[in-house]
C-alpha cells in the first residue's frame, strides 16, 4: 500500500468530487496545509469597533474585524459580536431583528466579507491555471431555510457566482461550504484592492431576489443574489450568527485554521485599529491655535486612513505643570500608511506638550477598509 | 453594496483631502474606500465646502498675528524687568516696537 493509501486510510472527512485523491485526502487532514485561510478574522475573534450596534434601521456595521453587516432599509436590527458560538469557538457575528418588516423591492440584509487581490493570487483567476476554491462556515439560525451564498470579483465588473445553503435544524450550529468553480475568465488584480468579495444573503427584495442561482460564474446578475428562504427579519423572533469562515484552494472544506488573537488584531490593523482609553503622546505646537501629534500606525495600513475622532473633550494637552483642553476635534493634517499627523486645535502656547486621553471611552480610529 | 454616497452628509476641503460630516478626515486617495465614496459624491455634482470660510481665514489670520506680537513682546521684556530693577532706561525704539505689538494684540 502506498503513503496515499495510508494517508487517505486515516481521513475522516468525506471527500467531495475531486480527479486527484490523494490531494484531496492530504487536504482533508490538513497536510500541506500551510497558510490556507485566506479569510482574515474568520473566528470573529476580533471586534475592534463593536461589540455592539443596536437601532440599525440601514446602512452598514462591523460586527467583526473586516465582517459588516449590511441592511439595506428594512426593520430594525442590532448587530453585535456574540458570544454564541459553535464547539471550537468563541465569538460570531451576529444579527437580530428588533423591528419586523415587510420586503420592499430594494431591501437587503447580508454579512459580507472582502479580500485584498494581493491575498489571492494562489487562485490564479483569469489564467488557464485557475483553482476552485472553497468557502466554509459555521451558522446558525433561528428558523431554517436556505441562504445565498455570494461571490464577486470587484475587478471583473463584479462578475458573480452565487449558491444556496440550507440550515437544516433551528437554533443548531451546522456547518456549510461551498465549492467555488475556477475561474480562467475572471480577474482578480496583484494589488491593495478588493479581489474578492464573499456575502451571505438572508433578506432581500424583489432587486436582488426573484432569479436563480448562479453557479458558474458570469457577469453580476442582481436577481440572482438573495434566492432563499431564510427571510431573516419577517419576524422579531429571527437571529442569525455566522462564524469559523475560511476560504481555501481546492474544493474540500479542511478544517479551520484557527490564529492566535495577536495575530488575528494584526492582520486586521492593516485595514483598521483604535486608539483606545490611554493614550498618551508627546506633541509640538504648530501654528498659532494647534499642538501638533505624530501617530505612527502599528501595522503599515493598506491605503491611506481615514481618521475620526469620537468627539468630546476627554483629553488634556500638559506642558511644564499648566494643563489645557483642546478646544475641538482633532483632524488629520498629513497621512500615509504608515504614519499620520494629527491636528489638535488648541490655544496653549507651550511648544512642548504632551497629549493624554483621560476617559477610557475617548478615541481615535483610523480606517482602510476595503 | 456598491460606493454608496448617502452617508455624506457635509463634506469641505481640509489640507490635501476632505473632511466629512464634521469628524472625518479623508484623504485623497483613491484606493481609500472613503475617498471613492467622496469622489463619486463629487461626480454626481456636489461640491465640497472651501476649507476655510472668510471668517475662519480672519481669524487665523489674527491669531497668527497675536501669536508672533506676544512673542515680541516676551522677547523684550528683559528690558522692562531690568529698568525696573536698574533704572536703565529701555531703548526708544524698543519702547515704540513694544506698543506697536500691544496694539495689534486683539
Amino acid at each position: 500500500m502506498s503513503k496515499a493509501r495510508n494517508i487517505s486510510a486515516l481521513s475522516t472527512v468525506e471527500v467531495g468530487a475531486t480527479t486527484d485523491q490523494t490531494k484531496a485526502d492530504l487536504n482533508a487532514i490538513g497536510v500541506n496545509s500551510g497558510r490556507k485561510n485566506m479569510v482574515i478574522n474568520g473566528a470573529m475573534k476580533v471586534a475592534q469597533r463593536g461589540p455592539s450596534f443596536t437601532g440599525n434601521t440601514s446602512g452598514n456595521r462591523f460586527t467583526a474585524d473586516r465582517f459588516k453587516a449590511q441592511l439595506g432599509s428594512a426593520g430594525t436590527f442590532t448587530f453585535n459580536n456574540s458570544s454564541t458560538a459553535p464547539e471550537g469557538f468563541s465569538n460570531s457575528s451576529h444579527m437580530n431583528c428588533t423591528t419586523a418588516f415587510s420586503v420592499a423591492s430594494g431591501t437587503y440584509l447580508l454579512f459580507s466579507h472582502d479580500i485584498e487581490g494581493s491575498d489571492l493570487q494562489q487562485s490564479a483567476y483569469g489564467t488557464s491555471s485557475a483553482k476552485q476554491m472553497t468557502v466554509s462556515f459555521w451558522c446558525r439560525a433561528t428558523k431554517t431555510g436556505s441562504l445565498s451564498v455570494v461571490v464577486r470579483q470587484p475587478d471583473a465588473s463584479l462578475r458573480m457566482f452565487s449558491k444556496n445553503v440550507t440550515i437544516n435544524t433551528a437554533n443548531t450550529w451546522e456547518k456549510k461550504s461551498v465549492v467555488i468553480p475556477a475561474d480562467t475568465g475572471g480577474t482578480i488584480n496583484n494589488d491593495s484592492g478588493s479581489g474578492l468579495q464573499i456575502a451571505w444573503w438572508v433578506n432581500g427584495g424583489s432587486t436582488y431576489g426573484g432569479g436563480s442561482e448562479q453557479t458558474t460564474w458570469g457577469n453580476q446578475t442582481h436577481t440572482n443574489k438573495y434566492t432563499g428562504t431564510l427571510n431573516i427579519g419577517a419576524s422579531t423572533a429571527d437571529n442569525f450568527y455566522l462564524t469559523g469562515v475560511q476560504l481555501e484552494v481546492g474544493s474540500v472544506a479542511t478544517d479551520f485554521e484557527h490564529r492566535s488573537y495577536g495575530e488575528e488584531l494584526a492582520l486586521c490593523q492593516r485595514y483598521y485599529y483604535k486608539v483606545l482609553g490611554l493614550m498618551s503622546s508627546q506633541s509640538t505646537r504648530w501654528l498659532s491655535g494647534y499642538q501638533h501629534i505624530t501617530l505612527w500606525h502599528p501595522v503599515i495600513m493598506r491605503a491611506n486612513p481615514t481618521f475620526s475622532d469620537s468627539g468630546g473633550s476627554s483629553y488634556t494637552i500638559f506642558a511644564e505643570g499648566a494643563t489645557d483642553t483642546p478646544s475641538g476635534q482633532a483632524t488629520i493634517q498629513v497621512s500615509s500608511k504608515e504614519v499620520s499627523e494629527v491636528y489638535l486645535p488648541s490655544s496653549h502656547a507651550q511648544k512642548n506638550t504632551f497629549v493624554r486621553f483621560f476617559s477610557t471611552s475617548k478615541f481615535y480610529e483610523f480606517s482602510a477598509e476595503l | 453594496m456598491e460606493n454608496s454616497t448617502a452617508w455624506i452628509t457635509s463634506c469641505k476641503l481640509q489640507n490635501s483631502g476632505w473632511l466629512v460630516n464634521g469628524t472625518m478626515s479623508v484623504p485623497n486617495d483613491p484606493s481609500n474606500r472613503d475617498c471613492a465614496d467622496v469622489l463619486q459624491w463629487i461626480a454626481e455634482g456636489n461640491t465640497p465646502a472651501p476649507e476655510f470660510t472668510d471668517a475662519e481665514i480672519a481669524a487665523n489670520a489674527q491669531a497668527e498675528t497675536n501669536a508672533t506680537h506676544q512673542a515680541y513682546l516676551d522677547s523684550t521684556d528683559w528690558y522692562v524687568t531690568r529698568h525696573a530693577e536698574t533704572a536703565e532706561a529701555v531703548p526708544e525704539a524698543i519702547t515704540l516696537a513694544r506698543a506697536t505689538a500691544r496694539a495689534a494684540i486683539i
